[in-house]
């Protein structure tokens, strides 16, 4: 395809498309996977200014000892609830509900997922689930305040409550399985003539391996959640130690799903990695087989590691060697991708453009966020570092480092398709460089202070880290200063950007050959595919053909 | 009328459960109550060596507490022996910024018994540690209702020789305020020094670590039946798994998805 805007003469796009709702009734009632996908994109980006700004009172509150802003208590609420909405409202569903939604029928040639009404539902089932989250806040008993991981026995028996979160929490779930099913579903039925599963994009490759862990994983967190809650109400005895039950089965169970949920955090951004790479190296990604088959590698070994999370728990030492050795087994075919990105942009013509900033960033942090992974996976540095600063630096640069950064790559790649502006990329730029200093400056802080003892949750320390806590908190300032330019860059690219080309950045997917915004039904004409996603020898036959 | 019926029912369950669960805790340890409250230092116990002294005659600095019974088969020993690693572990001196206190909740338990665990404990302290500042007492049932009332610390007797309850250590100021609960048996240096710490400032905190360790009768085949259920649901998602996975897999692309034009 041309570099040239695509006359919007002979197709509509989504934007101006009127169907039978109009005003606001057109977006919520939509069953277009655009639409709904523009819907949890504005959805995610606002709970995650929620958790970003609850994470910066955290943070003002550690700026001196004792009382800085709140009372213990607040405290307690503050980091629970920013781990609830972090990961249960915005990195679980950030990638695969965001962009997954708005461009996997795109990528695999289809003109929506399988099941539209279903898509619309479970877009219904995350804000109701956000919503009870946010009620909890204001009813009696206060904020939950048993920290993200809920806990038992502790979460049977706080005052607090607990239970509106957890239901929250359970449908989430609900919205997490429907979405995995609609993925599954529309992968193998709705692939364009010529869509092999080989010639799939990467990124398709990671939504379908999540959307696996999604449908299986999600069940087991969802009943154990019902067995807190029926314990809670009636008093059954399941995990409460003072009434038989078993507390570590709990963690057992938990971690059973939300290890596994690190995956699904984390394989969609890998994905999104996988086609950022190739497009601005202008070359097929190296060894296409290795880094979709990486994707299952790690959906698989991924379900069988749960049990570090639990060495200081009390479990047998046979036990846990078995469990660190299968957690540093992770580690192969997460280098397996990394050394084929690499391998990728050796040589390349490389055009370092700002979502190619982003996944640069990206690298950098997450290697140190699976580098610092193998410390706490290994079991006795783990028996140190245990429940301190240095594990909320490790799943800081995991999470935070590896997902959010590559969500935001993400918004940057395919901002001008979406919606068919362009931003300043200067602006871009500069906001990511406020944003790696800050985050090195808060996060690699943690790791120091955690290896000197500094113990994660706690409202208070003693004066010796003092210093570091300082620095910590000023980090998060620079941090926040990034993330607010880059969303105000975008909003305003959003209003009055200039007008974006069908394909900015070069790309041989299937998105960059359709006009941006993408018409209604996606395709003006429908695609038959010949050649792999990144063959970039065939590029002037393929982007001849426009869509 | 059957509706009717049924809503009582469920309007009288969940009465019940919530006056249970209202009910005064009956194991365990209640340090939202009494975070703050104070401590009687008229009642009087029995010291090893066999004379009765009142608590303002022990209590010299912020003393750290801990209720057990010693002839214990679960988790006393294992809370003593913790208590003994942090005391030569933690950056405060003993005798100079606190100093220890064990009394049994058992009446029936007597001074020689104490002497021989006092002896015992001291003996395995790597730190030299006075014998006045580690006192274990006993003491008469009066006074150990009153002192356990006092500290939130509820346990009941399992209807043999032995009790069901729970570990804590509760640091007490020279006035005897309850400062600071340290729930469970193991204890982080770094949280020990900060309860003695604060606790000369007189500052009350609430504990930091809240999970609670349990002296319980344990019955394995309890667990059968959550064993059993986990086993259900596993097999439930895994069977339902490969049922979707086998009928995609046979079902294959779905031939009117579209017809294809052009070759990309």
């Amino acid at each position: 395809m041309s570099d040239s805007t695509v006359a919007s003469s002979n197709y509509v796009n989504y934007f101006d498309y009127k169907g039978k709702y109009s005003g606001i009734g057109a977006w919520l009632l939509t069953v277009d996977h655009k639409r709904i996908g523009l819907l949890y994109l504005f959805s995610i980006i606002t709970f995650f200014l929620v958790g970003m700004t609850l994470g910066f009172f955290m943070r003002l509150e550690m700026l001196t000892t004792g009382e800085t802003i709140m009372k213990p208590q607040t405290y307690n609420a503050l980091f629970t609830l920013h781990g609830i909405v972090m990961v249960f409202l915005v990195i679980i569903p950030g990638i695969p509900a965001g962009f997954g939604n708005f461009f996997l029928p795109i990528l695999i040639g289809a003109e929506d997922v399988a099941f539209p009404k279903w898509n619309l539902t479970s877009w219904y089932l995350y804000t109701i689930g956000g919503l009870f989250v946010i009620v909890s806040l204001f009813l009696s008993g206060g904020p939950i305040d048993t920290g993200w991981t809920f806990y038992a026995p502790y979460s049977l028996r706080t005052g607090t409550q607990v239970i509106l979160p957890l239901l929250g929490a359970f449908i989430l779930g609900f919205s997490s399985v429907l979405t995995g099913l609609n993925f599954i579903v529309t992968v193998h039925r709705l692939r364009a003539p010529g869509m092999s599963f080989f010639k799939m994009p990467l990124f398709v490759w990671s939504l379908y391996s999540t959307a696996w862990i999604q449908i299986i994983g999600t069940p087991i967190i969802g009943i154990t959640i019902l067995l807190v809650i029926v314990e809670r109400l009636f008093g059954v005895g399941v995990f409460d130690p003072a009434m038989g039950g078993d507390p570590i089965l709990f963690q057992h169970l938990f971690w059973i799903y939300s290890h596994p949920a690190v995956y699904i955090m984390i394989l969609p951004a890998m994905g999104v990695v996988s086609e950022i790479i190739p497009t601005f190296s202008r070359r097929t990604i190296f060894g296409y087989t290795a880094v979709a088959m990486s994707s299952l590698a790690i959906a698989f070994v991924g379900t069988l590691v749960w049990g570090h999370h639990m060495f200081t728990s009390g479990m047998s030492d046979e036990s846990r060697w078995i469990y660190s050795f299968l957690t540093f087994i992770v580690a192969l075919p997460s280098g397996v991708k990394v050394f084929n990105w690499v391998a990728t942009m050796y040589k390349a013509s490389i055009k370092p453009e700002t979502p190619f900033l982003f996944v640069m960033a990206f690298i950098f942090l997450f290697s140190i966020g699976g580098l610092t992974g193998l410390t706490v996976g290994a079991l006795a540095t783990d028996i140190h570092l245990h429940d301190t600063y240095f594990v909320v630096g490790h799943f800081h640069y995991v999470m935070f480092g590896g997902t959010m950064f590559i969500f935001f790559a993400g918004l940057h790649y395919w901002f001008p398709k979406m919606f068919g502006r362009m931003y300043n990329a200067k602006v871009a730029n500069t906001a990511l460089v406020f944003m790696v200093v800050g985050f090195n400056m808060l996060y690699f802080t943690f790791f120091i202070l955690g290896y000197l003892g500094m113990p994660r949750r706690y409202y208070d320390y003693l004066p010796e880290f003092h210093n570091l806590h300082v620095v910590a908190t000023v980090g998060s300032w620079v941090m926040i200063t990034g993330i607010l330019i880059m969303f105000g860059n975008l909003f305003i690219a959003m209003k009055k950007g200039k007008k974006a080309v069908a394909n900015p950045w070069g790309g041989m997917t299937l998105e960059w050959s359709i006009p941006s915004p993408p018409p209604m039904t996606n395709f003006v004409k429908m695609p038959t595919v010949k050649y792999g996603p990144y063959d970039y020898e065939h590029y002037e036959e393929v982007m001849k053909n426009e869509h | 009328m059957k509706k009717l019926t049924l809503s009582i029912c469920l309007i009288l369950c969940l009465g019940a459960t919530k006056f249970l669960a209202e009910d005064r805790l009956e194991v365990g340890i209640e340090y939202d109550k009494k975070l703050g409250q104070f401590v009687d230092l008229n009642l009087s116990f029995t010291d090893s060596d066999g004379s009765i002294k009142k608590l303002k005659d022990i209590i010299k600095k912020p003393t750290v507490l801990s209720l057990v019974y010693y002839h214990c088969p679960g988790i006393c020993s294992p809370l003593l022996t913790n208590l003994g690693k942090v005391i030569d572990q933690a950056q405060v001196e003993p005798g100079k910024d606190y100093q220890v206190l064990t009394i049994s909740f058992d009446p029936k338990e007597d001074a020689p018994l104490a002497a021989k665990w006092k002896n015992n404990y001291l003996k395995s302290l790597k730190r030299p540690v006075k014998s006045e500042d580690w006192s274990f007492m006993v003491g008469d049932s009066l006074n150990i209702a009153k002192i356990t009332d006092q500290v939130g610390f509820r346990y009941k007797s399992d209807g043999k020789d032995d009790y069901i309850h729970s570990g804590a250590l509760i640091v007490l100021g020279t006035d005897g305020k309850i400062d600071r609960y340290l729930l469970g048996t193991d204890y982080l240096p770094f949280d020990f020094k900060m309860a003695v710490y604060e606790t000369a400032k007189g500052i009350a905190a609430p504990p930091i670590s809240r999970m609670l360790a349990y002296c319980y009768s344990y019955d394995p085949n309890g667990r059968t039946y959550v064993f059993n259920f986990t086993k259900v649901a596993g097999t439930i998602i895994f069977v339902g798994a490969g049922v979707l996975l086998l009928t995609l897999i046979l079902k294959g692309r779905s031939k009117n998805s579209n017809n294809g034009g052009l070759n990309v």
